[in-house]
């Protein structure tokens, strides 16, 4: 147990930099969507660091709840992206601009 | 993870980020957590990444151009950015240095245990633990929805059940 508490939050930082850049400069879809999953888990790592670090059970509970929204929007996501391959036979985000003004 | 090529190089990538950080929760004394991690995540998740990346048979992103930007201007965000990610881990490391604190909460005990999370979840947080139930449901209904191969019926044609 002698990890600094911070060295974990620099941990979570990191992690969620790396998702944030993977959502800012890859095209593939399904990359962009993984790399949100990295977010959410680095969100998560950084909670219950915290709750580590007050002694309560709280920040657990909240990543409970993290984890059961990321199910839902991982099954959401992904049938959104495969009626989008049906539909456009690709899964760039360049390429899909069907609600461009 | 963003810089591999192929999406299943990636998938492969996040389950090791995942399987990592189910170690960290263990040492953060949330043995509970760390269980449904490798379950929820490294099982179920990302078995659904990789069986639609499969599917979608995705060959890698050609010619490595990236979000359409020019060149020169990817380089400065990409350089924008690992300064910014530098200053913030050298600050931190600083201010770790200078505090020289170490170790958070009391040791001993472990807090997340299966019986303490339920007992939350039952008490405190039940009716959140409830509406989550109605999430999961609702997003499984509309994943159906959405990937049912819909042609010009609307709702009736398809809630009469017929196979189309």
């Amino acid at each position: 147990m002698a990890v600094p508490l911070e060295l974990y939050q620099v941990l979570a930082g990191v992690l969620f930099s790396i998702g944030v850049l993977g959502v800012l400069f890859r095209r593939n879809l399904l990359v962009i969507f993984m790399s949100v999953e990295l977010m959410l888990n680095a969100a998560n790592l950084s909670l219950i660091a915290f709750s580590r670090g007050l002694g309560s059970v709280d920040g657990q509970v909240i990543v409970f709840f993290v984890l059961a929204v990321a199910a839902a929007e991982v099954a959401v996501g992904l049938a959104i992206i495969i009626d989008l391959f049906r539909k456009e036979g690709t899964v760039d985000v360049n390429s899909v601009n069907l609600l461009r003004g | 993870m963003v810089t591999a090529r192929s999406p299943i190089y990636s998938a492969l990538s996040l389950v090791g980020v995942l399987a990592v950080t189910a170690v960290f929760y263990l040492m953060l004394s949330a043995p509970f957590l760390a269980v449904l991690q490798v379950l929820v995540y490294a099982g179920a998740i990302m078995v659904l990444f990789i069986f639609v990346i499969m599917l979608l048979s995705l060959r890698t992103e050609e010619g490595g151009e990236v979000m359409g930007l020019p060149t020169g201007a990817r380089r400065v965000v990409a350089v924008v950015f690992s300064l910014l990610l530098l200053g913030q881990l050298a600050y931190l490391g600083a201010t770790l240095v200078l505090s020289g604190r170490s170790g958070g909460g009391p040791p001993g005990e472990i807090l997340g245990t299966p019986v303490a999370l339920g007992t939350q979840l039952f008490q405190r947080y039940l009716v959140p633990f409830q509406m989550t139930g109605i999430l999961l449901l609702v997003a499984i209904v509309g994943a159906v929805a959405i990937t049912r191969r819909h042609g010009r019926r609307g709702l009736e044609g398809t809630m009469a059940g017929e196979e189309d």
